[in-house]
């Protein structure tokens, strides 16, 4: 079964090496002169210093190489397994009867004992054979799975995608043991060659989405591919678009739910973000959080993050357009202290939460890429200094301050959903300033309009909302109880829609 | 590599590569100069056309907190009390007081309001008033009139409290705080409010007042206010407001008022009680109860006949036993339907009182009999509503009133009983 699996895997990974190498080499055979081989190989890898080439004799005098990159495979296990037994043996026949290695592949191409060795593998040439051995001893070289820092949680699972393709796929595996969980892999990148894999659950994916992303994956046109993010901004729908039409996550359980909803799951080696695609604005609201809590509480939860989604793109806006052009809306007893805490305030109300608002994102910016012990002194010279001292000094007014750390404390509701709502909050409040209530509900009006004509892997970006039948609206406004869910959102799903019953 | 080119010799291949990368270059220059140039002249041409209108910053309004009409002379002049939001919601040690008083005169309102400019800082922002008092001898001269701008203008809303003044101007009552509040336009608010509790005087809103006066089967009446003298402290008298009674009007004239008491039957009437305190003597020795009401239905009717018009009141009233000095147990059963008897018998008579007050000297449906007729009576209506006031002026009436006193708080006798000992 291994082994059959292990086949179907190099078939894939040989077309694709043909694909991305060098043509020089592509087709050039191992040759059954050792020191060509060596010399060829020599060539190619050129002067690097940490590439290992280890001779070998058996007892019958029939010399043998070791290619390998030093450090990246595990020496011990070269040593005992490898080493050990072949140089007790001779090296005519079958050579896989006499090692200990599981994965070994047998190749004929030089460009494969090349590619083979960069990704951690020790290439065995022997002589007189046009057969090389590809020995699977890779040196695991990642950090321990941990808690994801911008991904905690209360109540849930702890542990956190690393940066290893193989270690995150396993995560994914203990969480859904089915042989309908399909794992492929695939190297995008012409001088990285970075594993790429997707992950999806036969028969719940819809194969139309399956076959846009595999299109999409493969025309991917690029040399490198250094972090996830390079896989999402190629495969995205909407470009200029401040909404994201690609989801990504660092939990292993989250990734779990997201493809039995009917989603794909693209693990992209060196990075711990897994991408979720079609990726729907509802998702911005859901936190897997919410599954795991009671029904009310998870509700209520949700109806949360809808206030805060409400609050923080549109009470900025609503100040200044209340202070500056409607002030009859407001409660008299709140006019007059409004007016009279901006009383000798230089500023226009507008300027005023603009430059609040600006002067917080600076702050959140200088304080995310700082180490956290001086993190902390800036949260305190941003919070006293500018916003208790602006005060003081009349320079700023308390509302202002009111409304932008309101602003700025219900924007953290949605973490997913920050970057796109500071730009509308930014929107509405130039409408706001500009043209009070009414360019807000303009606004409005052209955010709903242009929300509505996104699409994700041809999936209309607000699916559960508009789709107004009583499944898709399970998960929505509301947590329904897990019992009641009994179908998966139909403009997801594929065939398989059944959760229970 | 971009250098070497430019200093090598060209081939024509490269020279005809660059000459299309400049012009394509150019062209997307040209373009994205041009977008961004549309952009942002909208944006600036947006930004300036709605924005200079309406626009204001909210620290430069003059928040008006409540207007007194006078007409004096053919001149109107207007007092307006503007709060200082700096003294009230501020903070910050309140040493004056928080409010100023702003007096113009014009030739017509909107010329008054106008020439507070002339000698206040601020423009007046209307929205926020809460009190609007006319004086007697303007609501005698024509209320309505002195309401036309304010019913026009798009800053001015129709909600302030709109109240007349008895015996004295309207600029008088400016500026008096008698209450807790330190700003008088929000005690004025308060003090009305307040005043539901005792339902001896009427509110209305400015908004109100006109649909009372535009309808035809029923006049209009506005809650009155009075200075009244606190006397005299450190040198000073010291002043208060009294909120009690109301003034009738026929169409947009002030013709005369109603005392408290009065003002409470007329609320019967009107099915506008929400709480009163009705004091009722009860058992042979006279001593009286007084019973609190919680809940009061009335209805009207009118039955017309070849020569006479007959108007009927019928009050149900839902009340609770609140302070009883008789000595007497209001457990049993006939002794509670004798304070009720009582209690319906002082209504009808204080009811009786206002609606024959009311026929006899002013002449003015105030309590909406005209539009029973108006609905019972349709063709009728059409001919009559002309001189409807006059009809019901010399109309007989008949009033029906109800009591159900169901609690007696928490003592079923009073404290000096001796009854069962």
């Amino acid at each position: 079964m291994i082994a059959e699996f292990s086949k179907r895997n190099s078939s894939r990974k040989n077309s694709s090496r043909v694909n991305n190498s060098n043509p020089t080499d592509s087709n050039v055979g191992i040759d059954k002169d050792l020191a060509l081989n060596l010399t060829r190989l020599k060539k190619i890898f050129g002067p690097s210093s940490d590439i290992i080439y280890y001779d070998l004799g058996d007892n019958t005098g029939k010399k043998a190489l070791l290619v390998y990159v030093n450090a990246f495979v595990a020496k011990d296990l070269l040593n005992r397994d490898i080493l050990h037994p072949l140089l007790k043996s001779n090296f005519s026949g079958d050579i896989r009867k006499s090692i200990y290695v599981a994965n070994t592949l047998v190749l004929r191409l030089l460009s494969q004992v090349v590619s083979g060795v960069l990704e951690g593998n020790a290439a065995l040439v022997i002589e007189g054979q046009e057969e090389a051995y590809l020995l699977d001893i890779k040196n695991p070289v990642h950090r321990s799975i941990a808690e994801p820092d911008n991904e905690v949680v209360v109540r849930g699972p702890r542990e956190g995608f690393v940066e290893s393709l193989n270690t995150n796929i396993v995560l994914l595996r203990k969480k859904i043991k089915s042989p309908d969980l399909v794992v492929e892999t695939q190297k995008i990148g012409k001088i990285t060659r970075t594993d790429i894999a997707l992950a999806y659950i036969q028969g719940i994916v819809q194969p139309e989405v399956l076959k846009e992303v595999k299109a999409r994956l493969s025309r991917i046109d690029t040399d490198s591919v250094l972090e996830s993010g390079y896989i999402e901004q190629y495969i995205q729908d909407a470009e200029y678009s401040p909404y994201a039409t690609v989801g990504n996550t660092q939990k292993p359980d989250v990734v779990a739910g997201k493809i039995l909803e009917g989603r794909i799951a693209i693990f992209c080696d060196g990075t711990p973000h897994a991408l979720t695609v079609p990726f729907l604005y509802i998702e911005n609201l859901q936190s897997s959080e919410d599954y795991y809590m009671r029904t009310p509480i998870g509700s209520f939860v949700r109806i949360l993050r809808l206030l805060g989604l409400f609050l923080s793109t549109l009470l900025p806006a609503i100040y200044v357009a209340l202070t500056s052009f409607h002030q009859e809306m407001l409660p008299n007893v709140m006019l007059i202290s409004i007016s009279g805490a901006k009383e000798g305030i230089p500023l226009p109300a507008f300027v005023e939460v603009l430059m609040m608002g600006v002067l917080f994102e600076l702050l959140r910016e200088s304080g995310t890429r700082l180490p956290r012990a001086i993190g902390s002194a800036i949260s305190i010279v941003g919070a006293l200094v500018i916003g208790e001292a602006a005060v003081n000094a009349g320079l700023v007014s308390a509302p202002a301050v009111i409304v932008t750390a309101i602003t700025a404390v219900t924007s953290f509701i949605l973490p997913s959903f920050y970057e796109p709502m500071l730009i509308f909050r930014l929107m509405f409040l130039v409408l706001g300033g500009v043209m009070g209530v009414i360019g807000i509900t303009a606004g409005l009006f052209m955010v709903m309009v242009y929300t509505v004509s996104i699409r994700s892997f041809g999936i209309p970006y607000t699916s559960s909302l508009s789709s107004a039948t009583v499944n898709n609206m399970k998960d929505v406004y509301l947590r329904f109880p897990l019992w009641s869910m009994k179908r998966r959102p139909g403009f997801l799903a594929g065939k398989n829609r059944k959760r229970r019953g | 590599m971009v250098y070497e080119k430019k200093t090598g010799i060209f081939s024509w291949k490269e020279q005809k590569k660059a000459r299309v990368i400049k012009r394509s270059v150019f062209l997307a220059i040209k373009l994205k100069s041009k977008i961004i140039f549309i952009l942002i002249t909208s944006l600036v041409v947006s930004s300036t056309l709605p924005g200079c209108v309406n626009r204001r910053e909210i620290d430069k309004l003059g928040l008006l907190g409540a207007i007194g009409v006078d007409w004096k002379e053919d001149k109107i002049i207007l007092t307006m009390e503007v709060n200082k939001p700096i003294a009230i919601g501020g903070g910050a040690g309140v040493e004056k007081e928080p409010f100023i008083i702003v007096q113009t005169s014009g030739d017509s309102f909107f010329d008054a309001i106008r020439n507070a400019t002339n000698k206040f800082d601020r423009k007046m922002f209307l929205a926020t008033a809460r009190i609007f008092i006319i004086s007697e001898q303007a609501a005698r001269e024509g209320a309505v009139d002195f309401l036309e701008f304010w019913w026009r203008d798009h800053d001015a809303r129709t909600l302030p409290d709109l109240v007349v003044t008895k015996d004295g101007d309207a600029s008088e009552l400016m500026g008096v705080s008698g209450g807790v509040s330190g700003v008088p336009s929000l005690y004025l608010k308060d003090l009305i409010a307040a005043n539901m509790a005792s339902s001896k005087s009427v509110r209305k809103t400015i908004f109100q007042f006109l649909k009372e006066y535009h309808s035809q089967g029923l006049q209009p009446t506005v809650g009155v206010m009075r200075l009244n003298s606190k006397g005299e402290k450190e040198g000073k008298e010291e002043f208060e407001i009294l909120f009690e009674g109301s003034a009738v009007f026929l169409q947009d004239k002030l013709v005369g008022y109603l005392d408290g008491l009065e003002t409470r039957s007329l609320n019967f009437v009107t099915n506008k009680v929400k709480s009163a305190i009705i004091v009722t003597p009860t058992a042979e020795n006279e001593k009286a109860s007084s019973i609190e009401i919680m809940k009061s239905t009335s209805t009207l009717d009118v039955i017309l006949e070849d020569d006479r018009t007959l108007v009927k009141v019928k009050l149900k009233i839902d009340g609770m036993l609140g302070e009883q000095l008789a000595d007497i147990d209001s457990r049993q059963p006939h002794v509670m339907k004798a304070i009720e008897e009582s209690c319906s018998r002082t209504v009808t008579e204080q009811v009786r009182h206002v609606i024959q007050k009311v026929q006899k000297e002013y002449r003015s449906d105030i309590f909406g009999f005209g539009n029973v007729v108006h609905r019972k009576y349709p063709e009728v209506w059409k001919k009559t509503k002309g001189d409807w006031n006059n009809i019901f002026a010399d109309a007989e009436l008949m009033i029906e009133v109800e009591t159900n006193i169901s609690r007696s708080g928490l003592f079923h006798l009073p404290i000096k009983s001796k009854i069962g000992k």
